[in-house]
This record gives structure tokens, sequence and C-alpha cells, in this order.
């Protein structure tokens, strides 16, 4: 007899994420703790192919606002929790310079490339660091809902152009949100100051290859490699490489390697401080180990287009893929099997996890929570400590190494050694 | 006994059951072939016998269930591969609003809203053989403002670009290996997307018997089987090449059949006869003179196909985003082994 019906996927934590595609469309997907698969809860916007998204970003305080910034080039702030509009920005697209009118014109055809909402700063009120394409970065107030209406310069606290020349794909901002790292294609990538606006560091391409030519930048994806330390950049180019930058160091990668065949479109830094997750064009998705530049794995299951977006959950070990074939799937960042999968109908642009409002029922006490969140966990130590009890009897003298760079703690310190080899990259 | 042996018995049917349970030899353990043969021929045509006979008790016993006005047992469903085909959640629903939103803002709605007419182009992969020549030649009858373009030495990329700045709304690159046609690629223009089929089982009119000369009226175009999320748009995909308006005088048809993930193309002319049937004689007035007027011949409208020409299949390896680009490019979806895990899982 055929095996007529489905696998049935593994269940998967309560989270909450927020989809964006490219009908301007928001979907809720939710999984609950007691009803199994996750599912879309709630479906905010009209479908219209002008508001399709572009980019997004979640402020990271207690009540976090979700900026939004749209193909006609508005950015939309959010309430991630009731999907409640709350304010519409626009976004400059040429550099004001105080004694220069001859200069500047507002150019309509410049796209956003890169969002972030800053959190809410002690003098009140949130702000937001907008990047085009063009290269005209800028950082502008958040008005408050009561005040009105005002000019977009008086809201504009700065602005300044990142390159002259070149096309700005990607932007990142820290977790202590005072640099802010660019690329793009023509631009190797740029760390800057954000309360200074001055660059502080820019990279330098690597050097000529064995035919004597240099490939021209293009960066296509851009994090930061623990939440501790801005000095690790890790990059994904077009050319299907990924560098690790020690901007303390050097300008030249001191880790470079490459993966599959296609461009790198996605790029997501895991809370241990070392494995990266990597998402390309041709739809492969895998975890590497940023000490020693090892591939620890493919996620499988369902990847059949290219990945847009790769998040890790800030405390479950999940990690959430989207992208042009239309799924959201989240996987276990541990043992990388596919724990569920959701259609959402739509090519998907970017996903976040909504932190702020867990799926839970409102009657239930606060103690519950947790339990059932260590109830997971310990499903996963469990499974991790039979990865690991495979990997011993099967290779005992690989398990040894692992344990010991393990203990070795390489996320503040690149390893000296390793560094001095590679620095003849 | 060997293993073998008694993996074949393992595997008898029931026909080879009954006959051991009767005590009869089965034709396989005979030694001698012709008597093995003949005697497999017997078994083969008792079976055939036995199921016209089934057929013919079923159709009794429902011609009298509906005779007594009951309702006749339902008719067996036999099982295939599509119909325990497993769930696919990606299937298109004709009532999902946010589908024809995704349709109405694709790169092919302004082929369906008629704001421009197909025009297609088609050139080959670099230094191409006779049988892809060929092959295109019957591809230009079929496909209606298809213009052939030498490949010469250009890249696609530039091709894409010359295509765009004449107002080439599609085009096709056949791809040969070993001098047989083996790839097809599909660009839509001026924003892609970008299929690449694989190409086999080609045979060109001339080897079809029977075939017949295609018109240069405008086809009518049928797909079949389109029914997820990715088929829909590949299946929109081969309806922007074509234009939208067939004209039904010409009788012909262009079909993409979706089998299993397999898109088998054909071409047909048909035609509706008036042929003469000869009226059936009811047994009562056999040789009364009422059944002269009877015995007249009736005429009644049957319908024809003549195939025209070529026939091949396809089978999509991957679908990109924006026109070509091997080495930056994006993939909606890209075929992986990992999905061939089972039988009964198709994409499109």
């Amino acid at each position: 007899m055929p095996r007529t019906s489905q696998v049935e996927l593994t269940g998967c934590p309560p989270f909450r994420a927020l989809c964006f595609d490219n009908l301007g469309l928001i979907k809720v997907v939710e999984a609950q703790p007691d009803k199994g698969a996750p599912q879309v809860v709630a479906r905010w916007g009209h479908p219209d192919s002008q508001q399709a998204a572009v980019c997004t970003s979640l402020s990271g305080d207690t009540y976090p606002s979700l900026a939004l910034a749209r193909k006609n080039g508005r950015v939309e702030i959010i309430d991630p929790a009731s999907g409640a509009h709350r304010m519409e920005l626009g976004v400059p697209t040429k550099v004001d310079i105080p004694n220069d009118r001859s200069r500047g014109q507002e150019d309509a055809s410049d796209v956003v490339c890169g969002l972030h909402l800053f959190k809410e700063s002690s003098s009140g009120g949130k702000s937001v660091l907008t990047c085009t394409e063009k290269g005209v970065a800028a950082i502008q107030r958040v008005p408050d809902q009561i005040k009105g209406e005002a000019t977009d310069s008086e809201l504009l606290i700065a602005n300044w152009s990142i390159s002259e020349s070149g096309c700005v794909l990607c932007l990142r901002v820290d977790t202590t949100e005072q640099h802010a790292a660019f690329g793009g294609r023509g631009l190797d990538v740029n760390l800057w100051d954000v309360e200074k606006c001055s660059r502080l560091w820019t990279a330098k391409s690597p050097r000529r290859d064995n035919l004597g030519l240099i490939a021209p930048p293009y960066v296509t994806s851009l994090t930061f490699l623990s939440n501790e330390d801005h000095r690790k950049l890790v990059v994904g180019t077009g050319h299907h490489q990924v560098r690790l930058y020690d901007v303390g160091g050097q300008r030249r990668p001191v880790l470079a390697f490459n993966f599959g065949e296609s461009p790198i479109r996605a790029l997501a830094a895991d809370a241990d401080g070392y494995s990266v997750y990597v998402g390309t064009g041709a739809g492969d998705l895998a975890c590497f180990d940023m000490r020693t530049g090892q591939n620890l794995g493919a996620f499988k299951g369902k990847v059949a287009g290219s990945i847009r977006s790769v998040v890790r959950h800030p405390t479950l070990p999940i990690i959430a893929s989207c992208g042009l074939d239309r799924y959201l799937r989240i996987h276990h960042s541990k043992t990388r099997q596919l724990l569920a999968s959701v259609f959402l109908k739509q090519q998907l642009v970017s996903m976040v996890f909504d932190m702020s409002a867990l799926p839970q029922e409102p009657a239930k006490t606060d103690a519950t929570v947790p339990q059932e969140k260590s109830a997971f966990d310990d499903g996963r130590d469990d499974l991790d400590n039979s990865i690991l009890h495979k990997v011993k009897s099967s290779k005992e003298r690989k398990h040894t190494t692992f344990t010991e760079s393990k203990s070795l703690g390489v996320s503040k310190k690149p390893r000296k050694s390793k560094s001095s080899e590679l620095q003849d990259y | 006994m060997g293993k073998r042996q008694r993996e074949d018995d393992g595997e008898e049917d029931e026909g080879e059951k009954e006959l051991r349970k009767a005590g009869a030899k089965l034709p396989s353990h005979i030694k001698n072939k012709h008597k093995r043969s003949e005697a497999y021929s017997k078994l083969k045509h008792e079976k055939i016998l036995d199921k016209k006979k089934r057929i013919k008790a079923r159709d009794l016993a429902e011609k009298q269930a509906l005779e007594l006005g009951e309702v006749p047992e339902p008719r067996k469903i036999p099982r295939t591969i599509e119909n325990t085909r497993e769930i696919d959640e990606t299937l298109a629903q004709p009532d999902d609003e946010e589908l024809h939103a995704d349709n109405a803002a694709d790169e092919f709605n302004a082929h369906f809203m008629r704001e421009h007419v197909p025009k297609l182009l088609i050139t080959t992969s670099q230094a191409c053989c006779n049988n892809t020549r060929n092959f295109i030649k019957e591809l230009l009858t079929v496909i209606p403002n298809a213009h052939y373009y030498k490949r010469g030495s250009y890249d696609l990329k530039q091709i894409v670009k010359y295509a765009k700045n004449r107002d080439f709304t599609s085009m096709i690159v056949v791809n040969e290996d070993r001098k047989y046609p083996n790839g097809l690629l599909v660009v839509n223009l001026p924003d892609g997307p970008t299929a690449h089929f694989k190409l086999s089982s080609v045979k060109l009119s001339k080897k079809i018997k029977g075939h017949g000369r295609p018109t240069r009226h405008m086809p009518e175009l049928i797909l079949n089987n389109f029914t997820t999320r990715l088929g829909l748009r590949v299946g929109r995909m081969f309806a922007s090449i074509f234009p939208q308006d067939p004209e039904f005088r010409g009788r012909r048809a262009v079909t993409f059949h979706n089998q299993r993930d397999f898109i088998f193309f054909r071409h047909h002319r048909y035609i509706f006869e008036e042929k003469e049937v000869k009226g059936k004689v009811s047994a009562s007035s056999k040789d009364s003179t009422v059944d002269v007027k009877k015995r007249t011949p009736k005429s009644a409208v049957i319908a024809r196909l003549q195939e025209c020409g070529p026939r091949f299949t396809l089978k999509l390896q991957s679908l990109q985003h924006g026109t070509f680009d091997s080495k930056y490019g994006e993939y909606e979806w890209v075929h992986k082994p990992d999905m061939d895990t089972s039988r009964r899982r198709f994409f499109l």
C-alpha cells in the first residue's frame, strides 16, 4: 500500500511572526501552544503591488513598533500587536547641505533599500534610519501622533551621503545602535558612526585572484556576528562568498569561504556568537561556524526558491526563513529539522518575530508560560545530547576537537594563529 | 529453493494463485517455450473473456437497478498515482481573492489585458545542428508571430537586451546536446520570469503517421492540469506566448497537457464531420415493410482529430525571477533531488 498522506511535521514551540510580501500584505502567523501547526491568524492591508514591502525593522524596546518601508517610498510605523497604522513618513532622497541650494534634487526613481527603527531614546521619541539605493542615508524623528503634521524638514535629524557611486543594497545597525554598516553593488562594506554621521571604517577589496582579476564589490547581505561586539561583521556577497571582517584588526576579511553557486541573499547570526545562518538565491540554507568557516549542515525540506529573509528567534532555538517560494519555514537551529511550514500565497520579502505579544491565552498565569518553555528546552537538550552521543560513538576524535573549540570562547577574540594564517588571503 | 525463485513465487497474481489451487501447472513452469507461450496466451484470452463477462454483468445490474428506480452500485475507481497524490496546500482555489490580486500584479497581466500582441524570438544555443533547426522550423509553424534569429556568438544577456529593445514579449532558446535538442529556455520579456525546461521525446511532424499541415490561422490554446500556484504561473507563461484571439475557422488547437509534472505538447487540427451511420435494426420489426425506411443511413456528427506536429515533452527544471541571469539570478523554484522522495508528490 503506497503512502497516500503526508508525513506529519513535528510541532514547533509557540511563537508569533509577521510576514511581509510583494503585494504589501502583512500576515500574522502564530503557533499556539495547544494547537500544533502554526497558522495565519490575521491579514492586514489590501493587496496592491505599489504597496509592496521592501524592508522592515522592529524596534528592540519593551513596547516595540514596527517600521515598514514600501515600494512607493513611504515608511509606515505600525503597532505589531494590532496592526494599527501609527505614522507615515517620507524618505529623503537628496542630501541637504545648509548653504548650498543648488545641489540636491529629490529623485523619484530612488528606492529605499535599508531601514532601522531605533529604540526610544531618553529624550523621548523614536527615530528611524533609512537608506536609499543611491546612497542617501537619513535619520528622521518619528513624530508623536498627538502633535499632528510636521514638515519633513523639521523631522530630519541627520542626512548624509554614503557613496556617490554604486548602489546600496543593505544596512544593518548593531545592538548598541551606535554603529551602522552599509554595503551594496560597487560599494564595499562601510561602518558608520550613527551619532556623528562619520565613517569609521571601510573594507578593502580582496587581493587579486590567480588570474590577476578583482571582482567588483557586491555586498548583498550583512550582519553583526555577536550582540556584544560591533567589530565582527559577517558579509554575504553576490559572488556567493561569505566573509568575516574584523574592524579592529584589518581591512581585509579575516575569513572567507564560498557557499553554493548563487548569490548570498540572507544572513542571520546566532545568539551563541559564532554560528551564522546563510540563505542563497537558489534556495540553499545552511549554518556555518565563523570560527573555522566550517559548514555545520544544511537546512532541508520545503526550500525551493530564493531565500529573502532568515531570522533567528531571540529566545527559542528556532530559525525562520521565507522567500520567493511563498513558504514560511521554521527549522530547529541545532538539529536543523523542519518543524513547520506555512504556505503564505505571495512572494515573501521579509519576516520578523514579534516578542511583545506571544500567543497565549490571557487567562493563563505567568507561571505556566516559563514551564512550557522549559519543557521545550528540555526536549531540545535531549535532542542535542542524542546528537552529541552519535558524534561520540562514531567519531570520538572529532568530538573532542568540537568541545575544545567550544571552550575557547572565540566569540570575543579571534585566535591569533588563525588570523595570522588568514592574513595572506 | 533459491532466493530468486522464492521471491518470484511471492509475486504471483490472483490468476496464478487460482491455477495453483486448481492443481494446474503454471505457464512459467513449463520448460518448452512453444507450449509455454501457448498456455500463456490461452490464459490471457480467458482473462479477457472473464473481464468482458464481468463488465457485461455489471452493466446489466446497473440497467436493472435504474429500471427498478434504485440507485446502482457505485463503480470502483482504480487507484492511480494521480488520484493518490500527496496533499498539496498550494493548489490554487478559484475563489481566492489574493490569488486574483497576485495575478493582476504579475508580469503576464499586460498580455491578458490585451495591452500588446505577443511577439516571440526564437534562437538556439551556440553552434546548433540540423535537428535543432528542423525543430525550430516546426515551432515557427505552430507559434504565430515567432521570429527566428541566428544565435551567432552573442551572450544570452545581450540577446535579451536586443529583444527588449525590439518589443519582443518573449523569447525561447532551444538548447542542444549531442546534436539533439534537449532543453528549452522560455524568457518572458521585459521583466521575466525565466523558465528552464528539459525537452524530451521530440517527434517532428514528418515522423507522425497521417500528420496534417497546419494553416496560418491563430490556434486555440488548451492548458490542462496546471493547478498549483507554481503550475498556474507556468501555465500563464505558456499562454502569454500565444495570441489571445483564436480563429476558430482554422480549427487548430495547441495543447499543453500537464500530467505528473510532465508537460506534453501536442498540435492538432480537428474537424466535425457529418457521417452516415447505419441505423440499428430492431429484432421485432425485422421483416416488416416499415424497416426499409429505418435502414436508410442516418447522418451523425462525428469529431475527428488530425495531428499536425511537432510533439514533445517538457519538464520544469527551474523558474527564475527576472530575465536570464545564471550568475546573480534568484530562483522562484528550483528542482532539487531531495524533492524526489515520493512518487506521489507533484509541483505543477
